[in-house]
């Protein structure tokens, strides 16, 4: 479904004299459906560059990201225009950030069901299954109505993973999703995850914790000073 | 909802204000740091600007003063006349005619049934003297609905979604505030359900309260109406917001443009790094 | 001494000027032709334009009638009629159905008028879009567009303030489904004798030095909304006190020694031969 081959990522910082900064290089991996890639090294080595790359939130200076939507057309979202990437951002990628954009006067279940009802399904359907994911992300009912601004880090955490993956996305891009979570719900997200995987969703995560990664990933790529190697 | 629908095509628009020359495109540009012909004295307000809006889009422009933003959305909405260039809207003789070379009886129809405008000035989207009723009504009216009945129900219609109390309904736009008047602009803007929606500066001097409640407005009547629009600003945190994908103008050149949130994280362009990077 | 004046006062290749623009005004009906208006021995804004038209269309064969608000006696109306007679030599008349040319101010006769006859027009406003558009170009453009939509406004304005439309004379028509003209200060009564006339109608603006025109059998219609028809003066249960006529537009009249209101027919031709028609049948 997702194949990566010798992608490079060079920030060029032109307010800096034209300072190149180099994320990684060549990295090359593939994602077949259902199969959980995890994406390990010391921070600061690109990690979360290539998640965004493959997202397309960076352009990647070179190599190509193949990726074949769930009708078989392939697409190099490294290079694909824009409109596409949106197209396919709305109906089959996911991606949770380390940080949560909070859309500011909505609220957390408008939020939620508003990312299905915006692809076209059935209101009140999309307002339960919002409710459902909430419940089980232990978040209190009394928090649905109000804005995600007031939530604690924690919460809005939640509320970021539920968000991506209430769409059931094909291929799920996930930075540190669980990094301020406790125990309790780092278990919940982990079953959640394990779910989507379990109905076909390809992941690529960042995890700091080795233990949830280890739970997760069917193989891992290391990044190292200035490239990834591929573990089995 | 079709979101493959292409709703606007523009391509190599320009603007120029001045006789021109053959120097006037080499000469001006984001190369220079100007837009004004160093041999002719012309200003190339835009040189070459192709893009394409599709349904249920935002596009946000955004540059510095002078960028030519505000000349773009004005070409557009032929409220100045581009010097070359075409563009195609969907709902137009299917997209086929370039309507900036449309006759002037046809271009007023685009605007009135294909277009809504919202400046930032409302002195130029309203009539001040007239109640914000008939502002709207006269939108209807251009487009032939002659049912007084038909046309306050409508008025009513659109300032319950704008959210303005129905007693201002037959107020004047001159004795309601800032805000309360860019929402009677939207709403006459949406009065016939145009397909494209530009939006030039909406929020600009409005206090942050107010402005968000604008914001909040444009959003949630996107959503509800999937209308395309264009949203010219110079505020990075409204493109945020609103759009999702941007273009960056500088000297009349695009520089730069992609999805909002790559323009935001990874601009390319040295102008746009620096405008990114100028955020507070 | 005497001074010798060309016939109908002006000189020929003026007229002919004027018969040009009236033949341009009348192939397009409504849409206002400019023309050079031509000093006369009266005053801008007493009836210039209607006397120019008057005098360049006018033959020694015409029978004239000049009425000023329906009258035949007032002064306006016997100083124009005096001039024109003079200068050209002309049989004037009161009655309606004998004159072939009739030059009026704010009134169209209660006699119908019938092909052949002409109805000329003094017009103090030709534009009726200035109320709205100070421009002179703009106007322009928003008649070659047919852009009313801000004429439009002005009435909704009008009902939303008022309830109903206020306009009591000269109200806005469309005509032949294009140009919306002035249709000069003529009260509502009035509107629709313009509409599928057999007569010619010509208006003559000579402070704005416009002309323009209705020809015979051409649809005139008041600017309405669907569901607010428009509705003339009603003068229902009045009558007029000379002529006792029910179904003619009524000037009031306030006796200042007896404090009554009465009414009289405001078109004084029509008014005294329904009077002569009572008294030859003695009454």
């Amino acid at each position: 479904m997702l194949n990566v081959v010798n992608l490079s990522k060079t920030f060029t910082m032109h307010i800096r004299g034209g300072k190149k900064i180099l994320s990684f290089k060549n990295v090359s991996f593939s994602a077949a459906k259902g199969e959980f890639i995890g994406v390990t090294g010391p921070s600061g080595i690109g990690k979360s560059s290539l998640l965004k790359c493959i997202y397309r939130t960076y352009l990647p200076t070179e190599g190509d990201i193949w990726y074949t939507d769930s009708t078989g057309k392939e697409y190099n979202l490294s290079s694909a225009d824009d409109h596409t990437v949106l197209k396919l951002r709305r109906n089959e990628l996911g991606y949770i950030s380390q940080f949560f954009h909070v859309i500011p006067r909505v609220s957390a279940l408008e939020i939620l069901s508003g990312a299905l009802i915006s692809r076209g399904q059935d209101r009140q359907a999309s307002i339960e299954r919002a409710k459902e994911l909430l419940e089980r992300m232990n978040i209190s009912p009394s928090l649905w109505d109000m804005f995600p601004s007031t939530f604690s880090g924690g919460e809005k955490q939640r509320l970021n993973i539920i968000h991506a993956i209430i769409t059931r996305p094909r291929l799920l891009m996930l930075d540190e999703p669980t990094a301020s979570l406790d125990p309790k719900t780092r278990h919940e997200v982990v079953n959640l995850i394990l779910e989507l995987k379990s109905e076909g969703t390809a992941m690529i995560g960042v995890f700091h914790d080795y233990d949830t990664l280890n739970k997760l990933a069917d193989s891992r790529i290391d990044l190292k000073e200035g490239r990834g190697c591929v573990y089995a | 909802m079709d979101c493959d629908k292409l709703i606007l095509k523009v391509n190599n628009l320009s603007k120029k204000f001045g006789k021109g020359c053959s120097q006037c495109e080499k000469l001006t540009g984001p190369e220079h740091n100007s837009n004004v012909c160093p041999k002719c004295g012309t200003v190339v307000a835009l040189q070459d600007i192709s893009f394409e809006l599709y349904q249920g889009e935002i596009l946000g422009i955004v540059g510095e003063s002078g960028s030519g933003k505000s000349s773009l959305v004005q070409c557009l909405y032929f409220d100045q006349e581009a010097s070359h260039g075409e563009a195609y809207l969907c709902c137009f003789d299917n997209g086929l005619s370039n309507i900036l070379k449309a006759p002037e009886s046809k271009k007023r129809f685009i605007r009135n049934h294909m277009m809504g405008m919202v400046y930032q000035n409302s002195v130029r989207g309203l009539r001040l003297n007239v109640t914000s009723g008939g502002n709207i009504a006269e939108k209807l009216l251009s487009a032939d609905m002659f049912h007084f009945e038909s046309i306050r129900a409508r008025g009513k219609e659109l300032l319950g979604k704008t959210e303005i109390p129905l007693y201002y309904m037959d107020e004047m736009p001159k004795r309601l505030s800032g805000g309360m008047q860019q929402r009677v602009q939207i709403a006459k803007a949406l009065a016939n359900n145009p397909p494209l929606l530009l939006l030039d500066e909406v929020t600009t001097g409005l206090d942050v309260s107010v402005q968000a409640k604008v914001l909040d407005l444009i959003k949630s009547l996107q959503q509800d109406l999937n209308i395309s629009m264009i949203v010219v600003s110079h505020d990075l945190g409204v493109i945020r917001l609103l759009t999702n994908r941007t273009i960056v103008l500088k000297n009349g050149r695009i520089v730069e443009k992609g999805l909002t949130d790559q323009v935001l994280e990874d601009p390319q362009h040295a102008y746009a790094q620096l405008l990114v990077h100028s955020m507070l | 001494m005497t001074f010798e004046y060309n016939f109908a006062f002006i000189d020929e290749n003026a007229k002919k000027e004027i018969r040009r623009k009236l033949l341009k005004a009348i192939a397009i009906p409504g849409h206002q032709v400019p023309f050079a208006s031509r000093e006369l021995p009266i005053a801008r804004g007493w009836g210039t334009g209607g006397l120019q038209i008057t005098m360049a269309i006018i033959g020694p064969e015409d029978v004239l009638k000049v009425i000023d608000q329906g009258c035949d006696g007032s002064v306006n109306a016997v100083n124009l009629r005096k001039l024109i007679s003079k200068t050209t030599g002309v049989r004037t008349t009161f009655e309606t159905h004998k004159a072939t040319i009739i030059q009026t101010r704010h009134r169209i006769p209660e006699v119908p008028m019938k092909e052949g006859q002409i109805l000329v027009f003094q017009v103090p406003l030709p534009e009726p879009l200035r109320l709205v558009e100070p421009s002179e170009a703009e106007t322009r453009r928003m008649h070659s567009e047919k852009d009313y939509s801000r004429l439009w406004v002005t009435l909704y304005e009008d009902i939303v303030k008022w309830g109903s439309i206020s306009i009591g004379a000269s109200y806005p028509c469309k005509v032949n489904g294009h140009y919306v003209m002035s249709p000069s200060p003529i009260p509502k009564w009035d509107i629709y004798k313009l509409h599928q006339s057999e007569c010619l109608y010509l208006f003559g603006a000579g402070r704005e030095k416009r002309i323009y025109a209705v020809p015979p059998y051409t649809d005139v219609e008041p600017l309405q909304f669907a569901d607010k028809p428009f509705e003339v003066e009603s003068f229902e249960g009045l009558c007029c006190c000379r002529c006792g006529a029910v179904d003619a537009y009524l000037d009031e009249i306030y006796d200042e020694e007896t404090g009554c209101k009465y009414h009289v027919c405001s078109d004084t031709g029509y008014c005294d031969s329904r009077l002569g028609g009572l008294e030859r049948n003695g009454l």
